[in-house]
């Protein structure tokens, strides 16, 4: 191997490698290699031999290639040397004027051929460079092309090619899973045998416009469909337009449900608000009621008044529906019996089934306890209620029942001893095929259903450990049956029943009672003077720090209600707290519970007393305040 | 030898006038033409068709490079004998190209003489 270093002004210097068995052909090529302008190193093999070692050590910009050699001769030579120097520009020199060969080399990867005593230095120097610059825009263009192809092939999005007929020309599988083919099925396919009708004159009216961005309903296969987002560009090459496409079903079903939390969340609001207002109303009733009651002076009166009071317990019991409705709520876990819960909901479902359908109630007590959250089984008996009595548009027979269950180790339900929840319609009962997909999320078969209704249902009791089944036959009617684990060894703390023969509870301590309702302010205030308190009243905050202010002795404790004109109650807690800190607080509210944190008003839970309330509850819960020890 | 047969003219643009370059191709011609002949006659002695070609194309190369088109167009003859594996003719073709070969040497060191004496 022979070696010339050239240099020149030249800043680049190239690196070639001379294949030339020749001495005299050598020779004269590396003399026109010494010219001025050359910056080169050049390196001389006479053999194939010689130059596959020479490549496998070194990485040459350019290589002469004489191709007829003592140990190789013609395009196998090319191959060879093409193989070994993949990144190196060829440039063959041949002593055969021959079209075909030259044609083939250049055509398989050669950047020119150039037959010998047709070349001056500077038109070998030339040829180098172009070759070399050739080369490197051939490199540069595979590059760019190994770089859309990866894009192409691992693209989340759907990229297709299309000819001017809408006749699928390449396609990535990102476009074929949206259409659920193979890519290579879906090359060759036209587009508007997937879309919807009338998507004829939307392709023509893309072609003929640049651009454009849209979508439409894709048919697939299996009869499903599903919501593409498009953006199209006409004509990338001449006859050839490329179309992005995204399966947007889920994330438009996710935007639907986004609508319905925020309609229903909307709805829940006005609900509570609703409830808030009426359970003030009810305060009233339920209060002055009270204390008809206790100064009715016959039996007749005293009945009245209980009639009123029992009504309005009824009236708080739906209230108290509405503000869980509207309310977040986290899941609590607690040892429940379903009987009671349905019980207390019972109103609830008679509201909800409609006059149209009879109601059928087998709930026993005692059927054993469930760990569960008492809102979400409530929401589910709603949610299946519900879906009964649409499936009885003419009426029929709404069946709630509640037993013991014990499985022996059927399939869909492990063994054990089960309380079973079933819910049952006299309706049109429900397909084998919508049997298999009732319980996935957004599946619906109603017009305006948000298909969250059975998911949710599902969901909750998967939370709570329990199982579902659902068993229906055409016109026979459906019945979903809940299977929640028996917690055994569990009892129920007994929850002080109120009577109806009232307990006085009595006091002799202040209490600063603040209520914007004056009606309800007074009956209250005149409950607890009855039972030996002194009692001090204001209808909003600022009122009441007036009379914290006047009033010098000790205060006992601050009832108080939290939405109020000019100073709300977390104000008035804020103000008693710093000056008068002996002071116990009493929340009271026609908002639930949750309205006292939503306040920013820091109490512990048994400080709050939810309107309407009866007085016996309040002079109950007023004694329990009061006589805690701190 | 005419122009046609050698272009002394057209060798020295392509050498860039470079006298240093023509003193070794013609030092080399003497070193290896004769080598490159004898590898001729040896193809036609043996009857080997496929050495006559390789042969011919390489001493071709050589010619053309140094602009000699007449012992190139013999020499191309002999290659192309060569390829069609007919030896007829090809001893009176290397006879030829010997002599055009040996006008050539005369004529490239008349040449690099009287370049050198400018």
């Amino acid at each position: 191997m022979s070696t010339l270093v050239m240099d020149s002004r030249q800043t680049e210097l190239l690196r070639v490698l001379l294949v030339e068995d020749n001495v005299m052909d050598a020779k004269f090529i590396t003399g026109l290699l010494r010219l001025p302008a050359a910056a080169l190193h050049c390196q001389h093999v006479t053999r194939l031999a010689e130059a596959l070692g020479h490549l496998e050590r070194n990485s040459p910009d350019v290589i002469l290639l004489d191709l007829n050699l003592e140990d190789s001769a013609g395009y196998e030579t090319f191959y060879r040397i093409r193989q070994a120097a993949f990144h190196a520009a060829i440039l063959v020199l041949s002593g055969s004027d021959d079209e075909d060969l030259a044609i083939r080399t250049v055509r398989e990867g050669a950047q020119d051929y150039l037959v010998k005593g047709t070349f001056d230095g500077r038109i070998l120097l030339r040829s180098i460079r172009y070759a070399i610059e050739r080369k490197r825009s051939e490199e540069a263009l595979r590059q760019s092309q190994a770089t859309v192809r990866a894009i192409f092939e691992n693209s989340v999005e759907g990229i297709v090619i299309f000819d001017d007929h809408g006749i699928c020309l390449e396609a990535n599988a990102a476009a074929g899973a949206l259409i659920n083919l193979p890519r290579k099925e879906l090359i060759g396919c036209r587009l508007c045998d997937f879309c919807e009708k009338g998507f004829e004159q939307v392709w023509i009216q893309l072609r003929t416009s640049e651009s454009g961005r849209g979508q439409f309903w894709t048919h697939l296969r299996d009869r499903s469909r599903r919501l593409v987002d498009y953006s199209f560009t006409a004509n990338i090459l001449p006859g050839q337009h490329l179309a992005m496409v995204r399966d947007i079903t889920e994330q438009q079903d996710m935007e639907e449900q986004l609508r319905d939390s925020q309609k229903m969340e909307a709805v829940g609001r006005l609900a509570g608000g609703v409830a808030h207002d009426f359970n003030n109303i009810l305060g009233i009733i339920s209060g002055h009621a009270e204390l008809l009651e206790s100064s009715a002076s016959n039996a007749a009166e005293r009945g009245r008044a209980e009639k009123i009071i029992s009504a309005t317990e009824k009236a708080a019991a739906l209230t108290r529906q509405l503000l869980a409705f509207g309310r977040k709520q986290v899941m609590t876990l607690k040892l429940l019996d379903l009987a009671t819960v349905l019980e207390g909901i019972s109103s609830m479902v008679d509201c909800l089934v409609g006059a149209e359908v009879q109601i059928n109630i087998q709930a026993a007590k005692n059927v054993g306890l469930v760990r569960a959250d008492q809102s979400q089984m409530e929401q589910v008996i709603m949610n299946l209620t519900a879906n009964a009595r649409e499936a009885m548009p003419e009426g029929g027979t709404l069946t709630i029942t509640i037993d013991r269950y014990l499985s022996s180790d059927q399939p869909e339900l492990p063994l054990g001893e089960y309380v079973r929840l079933s819910i049952s319609d006299t309706g049109a009962g429900i397909s084998q095929e919508v049997q298999s997909r009732i319980f996935e999320p957004f599946f619906t078969t109603k017009k305006t259903g948000s298909g969250l209704g059975l998911s949710t249902v599902y969901g909750i009791v998967k939370q709570s450990g329990g199982y579902i089944t659902v068993q229906s036959e055409a016109q026979c009617g459906s019945t979903f049956s809940i299977y929640l684990p028996v917690i055994n060894g569990s009892h129920l703390n007994p929850t002080p029943s109120e009577s109806r023969n009232r307990l006085h509870v009595p006091g002799h301590e202040t209490i600063l009672l603040v209520d914007n309702e004056e009606d309800l302010r007074n009956a209250t205030c005149e409950y607890l003077e009855s039972c030996g308190y002194r009692v001090l009243t204001a209808g909003d905050g600022k009122e009441a720090i007036e009379v914290c202010n006047r009033y010098s002795g000790p205060i006992s404790l601050l009832i108080s209600d939290i939405v109020m004109p000019r100073l709300s109650g977390r104000g008035l807690v804020d103000h008693v707290r710093k000056t008068r800190p002996g002071t116990n607080v009493l929340i009271i509210s026609g908002y639930g519970a949750d309205a006292v944190w939503r306040n920013g008003i820091a109490l512990d839970p048994s400080c709050f007393l939810q309107k309407p309330f009866t007085f016996q509850a309040l002079s109950t819960q007023i004694r329990a305040v009061l006589d805690r020890e701190i | 030898m005419n122009r046609e047969g050698f272009d002394p003219q057209a060798l020295l643009h392509r050498v860039d006038g470079n006298l240093t370059l023509l003193q070794e191709l013609v030092d080399l011609f003497g070193t290896e033409v004769p080598g490159m002949l004898a590898g001729i006659e040896k193809a036609i002695q043996q009857c080997s068709p496929s050495e006559l070609e390789r042969a011919g194309h390489k001493i071709k190369g050589s010619m053309l490079q140094l602009s000699a088109h007449a012992a190139a167009k013999i020499a191309l003859q002999l290659e192309e004998s060569g390829q069609t594996g007919s030896m007829e003719g090809t001893g009176l073709l290397l006879e030829k190209l010997t002599q055009e070969v040996n006008v050539l040497d005369q004529k490239l060191r008349s040449m690099l003489q009287n370049r050198l004496c400018r």
